[in-house]
């Protein structure tokens, strides 16, 4: 409502538009404001943080090669993950009792065991397996499996197994009909599924595999119990040393924040350009701040969407 | 018309699991015939078209096209399975038009017609989009040929779906109540264009409840009830004049 006055009836004095005062907002920024500078006062003014020696770790040389392993971590284990997870779900959905079961029991086995533990066990392989080879061809299993590799096979086979339920899903999603209308043209199974298929399943899956990246690249850090060298691991190392245990994980936490961000805005762009009814319009950086930052919620901006979409359905 | 079938329906059955859909279905379609199929539904139209394009496969008796099998090859003296390559040779020959069109969301019109040709038949890109421009003009939307389905009021997107049915030069189509889901004022368009392909000769089986289009383009009409064939004959004379009770009820309850 703008400003101006309205007038109902020549006889009576116009009115004038009252903005409704939204007290609730006020009083919980007070709150709110109130609240963070004590704990900035608190923690600012701490004695046992030592501020002054923080800074000189931010771009140590062994917290950015631990950075480095935590980002190629988690690539790695997702381009594992989604590789096997495509493969599972195919399976899983495949008329194939076999492939279908074999599927089924190793979702059930990764997805219900802790991925700590999983990690535990591949970098203990050795244990039950001290060579691993074919007849005369064998090495080494430790030299095979080293805690990085460890740290990959645990996160990626695990990560496989969770990938496999958001494609199946993504697949499941397209109708039917697809399928029906696509073999009725010609198409074989496989070139309908390529063609047709997948290309509306991504939409859906797109956006929990953004998730699961970007949960990936926090969930390396457990890779540090088998000190694989990652950013948590270095972290570890660095206060073991030097006790100053708060001030390294504050560093850490800056940079696993970091980490998530980008890859958060990355998402959001890739989900804008392929996910469901996406729009042909540029994308600014200014809308990812406006969604994410200020208010706006994803259910809001998904209700946008539908109403865009059933504009043009008109 | 010809004299030559193309396609023959003998002793046709088909179940899901205990539900007996087809019983014995006996039915011929000779070149350039429009077959219109009434009938309650539960009746077995659906499922009998699905099977005529092997997206169902029959339980016993055969389906014949042009003389040959559907859905096994001879081997020697024994019969096999197709292969998924045969089924899909197979299905070239046969187009389908489905009820909720079935349109290929992420796509343009011009890319839904365009398809087919494209990944069946190795048509190059440009080749194959000129085509399905071609086909989008005879059905009346060539400047349709840049919108997506959902821009695309319910009779267009049915009529992009024919073009993409024909894009395959189909030797029959099949049509499973291609209008029922159309509102009332949409479904002239799309009976227009199946009036037009039935006149240049397209061999038609028609799933409808449009009684005035199967009086009109029908060479036949066929009455299908509880998976079998009722009735069937001459449109005109069997729409004044059914044998059968049963035929008489359906009629005087959608006419």
């Amino acid at each position: 409502m703008n400003s101006e006055d309205i007038r109902l009836s020549a006889d009576k004095s116009p009115l004038k538009y009252a903005r409704t005062r939204r007290w609730g907002s006020w009083i919980a920024a007070a709150v709110v404001i109130l609240l963070g500078a004590c704990l900035l006062w608190a923690v600012s003014t701490n004695p046992n943080i030592k501020w002054s020696r923080m800074g000189a770790y931010i771009f140590d040389g062994a917290i950015l090669r631990g950075l480095v392993v935590t980002l190629e971590l988690t690539v790695l284990s997702m381009v594992i993950g989604v590789a096997l997870g495509v493969v599972l779900a195919l399976m899983k959905l495949s008329p194939n009792t076999v492939l279908r079961t074999t599927s089924g029991v190793y979702i059930w086995v990764f997805r219900g065991t802790p991925v700590l533990v999983q990690l535990i066990f591949w970098y203990n392989m050795a244990l039950i397996f001290p060579r691993i080879g074919f007849g005369a061809f064998s090495v080494d299993t430790n030299r095979v499996i080293s805690t990085f590799g460890a740290a990959i096979l645990a996160l990626g086979l695990n990560e496989g197994a969770y990938m496999a339920e958001i494609v199946r899903a993504g697949i499941l999603s397209v109708s039917r009909g697809q399928m029906d209308a696509a073999l009725a043209t010609g198409l074989t199974r496989r070139q309908a599924m390529r063609h047709i298929v997948i290309p509306q399943a991504l939409r859906v899956i797109l956006p929990p595999t953004g998730n699961q990246a970007i949960g990936m690249l926090k969930t390396t850090s457990i890779a540090s119990v088998i000190a694989a060298q990652d950013l948590l691991t270095v972290t570890e190392n660095i206060y073991a040393k030097t006790f100053l245990v708060v001030e390294l994980l504050i560093v850490a936490s800056l940079w696993y924040l970091v980490g998530t961000s980008v890859a958060s805005i990355g998402q959001y762009f890739i989900e804008k350009k392929f996910g469901a009814g996406a729009s042909s319009t540029n994308v600014k950086l200014g809308d990812f701040v406006r969604e994410h930052v200020f208010s706006s919620s994803r259910a809001q901006s998904a209700l946008e969407h539908l109403k865009r979409e059933s504009d043009i359905r008109g | 018309m010809g004299d030559k079938t193309l396609l023959e329906a003998r002793n046709v059955s088909k179940c899901f699991g205990h539900l007996k859909v087809l019983k014995g279905l006996n039915l011929r379609v000779r070149e350039g015939e429009t077959v219109c199929i009434i009938g309650p539904s539960g009746g077995g139209k659906s499922t009998f078209l699905r099977c005529v394009n092997f997206l169902e496969k029959i339980d016993s008796g055969a389906l014949l096209f042009k003389g040959q099998l559907v859905g096994y090859s001879e081997h020697g003296n024994k019969l096999r399975d197709w292969n998924e390559k045969e089924a899909a040779a197979y299905r070239v020959k046969v187009g389908m038009v489905f009820q909720h069109f079935n349109l290929y969301p992420h796509m343009t019109a011009g890319e839904n017609v365009a398809i087919g040709p494209r990944v069946v038949k190795g048509e190059s890109q440009s080749a194959a989009l000129a085509r399905a421009h071609t086909l989008l003009a005879k059905v009346g939307l060539a400047e349709k040929f840049d919108s997506y389905p959902l821009q695309l009021s319910g009779g267009q997107q049915q009529r992009v779906a024919i073009a993409r049915a024909l894009a395959m030069e189909p030797e029959i189509m099949l049509f499973d109540e291609a209008t029922s889901a159309l509102d009332p004022e949409l479904v002239g368009e799309v009976l227009q264009v199946m009036h037009d392909l039935a006149t240049e000769g397209m061999t038609m089986l028609v799933v409808t409840h449009e009684i005035g289009f199967a009086r009109e383009v029908g060479d036949t009409l066929v009455f299908m009830d509880e998976g079998v064939i009722a009735e069937q004959g001459e449109p005109k004379t069997m729409i004044a004049h059914p044998e059968l009770a049963r035929t008489k009820a359906f009629l005087s309850s959608v006419l």
